[in-house]
């Protein structure tokens, strides 16, 4: 297994680019939501946006785990 | 101590045995709930009149000669979000509350109220389940028996803190990151988080379905395994329920350790943790003879996925609400909703193939050992609006810590039993107990153990104590 983890900040740069830039991952997180059917205003837009800023913290170690080649993405979980 | 702050063991067999009546024992729990809920916000609602009829339908039952059951007249309540016949479950949430009563009862409810106990009402808990406080716009916040100015934990804060507090010998919560766990540990009491799959799930509310389980806080593991075998059997209803055989966990109870090999991982489960819940998992650990177990350094990543899978299905599962009624949401649950629309569909593919790859590597730990013991906690109980806590010299966020030994687990969906330790600091601590798929069984006879050599136990918190 090779764990070969970056720093979160740059996982943040590289992986959602604008997300260092605030109005770029306002701008995001609402064309996200509206994805998803979900027309907010703009100060819940921004609650939103550093919700999800928020949850990066967490999230940087998968992003940068390395899986083992040929993994099947279809998922096999099963208890 | 009277029946009406005893085990659900003693209840049951006080009723069975003619000592007492049902009716006597359900009038009793209701007067000491409106006596004492107040202090600390448990249950969301009661169905006195439901109650009252069954205990007499029970009472009656006796008259004739007919078996009551061997729950028989056990008062007990369950989260707000299992459905149950004439009531609304809320699920913590204004909008469901504004939806008709439900039309049939959760299966495990029912399976519960067919072998005799006598469901009193609906407890708090978290918006849609989502979060570790219990501390609800809506319905308001459930305190800690053991200390008012601290959370009972959540989302099953209502479930934990009635059993706690002595208001039922035991509850219905439910857990998909740690929901039993983190409650279960903070307010001192058993709880069990079974297999997923194992316990139907039919006419619950869901949070984020892959990992969401059913399971009871009860004061001793005794009672913890009577209302586990209670509530086994397939459902075809739900869909994620396994069609395996019933595994009785009582009638072995008190057969003890031996034969089982007991592990304790290391790394990621023994740092950012503080003295006296480390001080607790030392204590289990030794007195079960845990022997070091090496985890990998992956366990930061497998929170991540349990986060990113959470994110997005609890999004997907609340979207029409969300879409509609977003302003009618708790503002602490409403943006962890919404932010989940935001995450990237190849976050959530990597998460989904990081907890295949995950299950396999698991299952490694349990080659040469058959229960792993672990914190459920970083942290005892944090107080209301406490936003971090001193762990190891440094200032965390708690919003960071409460899930730390317990979301990472939520992948494999292995079954969880919590064991409580009391602290010499008046608040206990948990340790999670951690056993193979469908074993059970052999967690609630080490839950047991502990319990009879007095490692582990469970206390009605000091201010609600009859003497």
């Amino acid at each position: 297994m090779k764990d070969e983890r970056p720093e979160p900040e740059s996982l943040i740069a590289d992986t959602l680019a604008p997300a260092t830039d605030q109005p770029a991952l306002r701008n995001y997180v609402d064309q996200a939501l509206k994805l998803n059917g979900l027309v907010l205003p703009a100060e819940e837009i921004a609650l939103t946006a550093a919700e999800f800023e928020r949850g990066l913290e967490i999230i940087a170690p998968l992003l940068g785990f390395e899986l083992p080649d040929r993994l099947d993405l279809a998922g096999t979980f099963r208890a | 101590m009277t029946l009406v702050t005893a085990d659900a063991k003693v209840v049951a067999d006080a009723i069975r045995t003619g000592q007492s009546s049902a009716s006597a024992v359900i009038d009793a729990a209701l007067d000491r709930i409106a006596a004492n809920n107040p202090r600390i916000n448990a249950f969301t609602a009661l169905m006195e009149d439901d109650a009252r009829r069954q205990a007499e339908a029970i009472d009656a039952s006796m008259r004739e000669g007919k078996d009551p059951g061997p729950l028989a007249g056990v008062p007990f309540a369950v989260k707000d979000l299992y459905d149950v016949a004439g009531h609304v479950t809320r699920a913590g949430s204004k909008i469901h509350a504004e939806r008709p009563p439900a039309k049939k009862t959760a299966t495990v409810v029912q399976r519960l109220q067919n072998a005799g106990a006598v469901l009193l009402g609906h407890l708090n808990m978290e918006e849609y389940a989502y979060g570790f406080f219990t501390d609800n716009e809506h319905y308001g916040r459930t305190l800690n028996p053991h200390d008012l100015t601290r959370t009972a934990g959540g989302s099953s804060g209502g479930s934990a803190a009635a059993v706690a507090a002595g208001l039922v010998p035991f509850s219905l919560g439910s857990d998909t990151n740690g929901s039993i766990r983190v409650p279960a540990a903070f307010t001192g009491t058993y709880g069990l988080k079974p297999t997923y799959g194992r316990l139907s799930r039919a006419g619950s509310v869901l949070f984020v379905s892959s990992f969401d389980h059913v399971g009871p806080f009860a004061r001793t593991p005794t009672d913890l395994a009577c209302i586990y075998d209670v509530m086994q059997g397939y459902d075809s209803t739900d869909p994620v329920c396994r069609d395996v055989p019933v595994a009785a966990a009582l009638p072995g109870l008190a057969t003890g350790i031996a034969g089982l090999r007991f592990g304790r991982p290391d790394g990621y489960f023994a740092e950012v943790i503080d003295a006296p819940s480390r001080a607790a998992v030392d204590c289990v650990s030794a007195a079960l003879g845990a022997r070091a177990v090496a985890m990998p350094n992956c366990l930061d990543a497998a929170r991540a996925a349990a986060f990113v899978i959470t994110s997005v299905e609890a999004m997907a599962g609340r979207q029409v609400e969300l879409s509609s009624r977003y302003a009618d949401f708790d503002p602490k649950t409403r943006y962890r909703f919404l932010a989940g629309a935001a995450m990237p569909g190849a976050w959530y593919a990597k998460a989904q193939a990081f907890r295949g790859w995950f299950a396999e590597a698991a299952k490694e730990w349990f080659s040469e050992n058959d229960i792993l013991v672990m914190p459920v906690s970083p942290v005892q109980a944090p107080q209301f609006g406490q936003s971090e806590a001193m762990v190891e010299g440094s200032a965390l966020p708690i919003r960071l810590l409460l899930a730390r030994f317990v979301q990472p687990l939520a992948l494999l969906g292995y079954p969880i039993v919590v064991v409580p330790v009391p602290g010499n600091n008046g608040l206990p601590a948990g340790v999670q107990l951690m056993g193979r798929p469908f074993e059970e069984d052999k967690l609630l006879r080490a839950a047991a153990w502990l319990e009879t050599n007095g490692v582990t136990r469970s206390d009605i918190a000091v201010g609600f104590r009859e003497d």
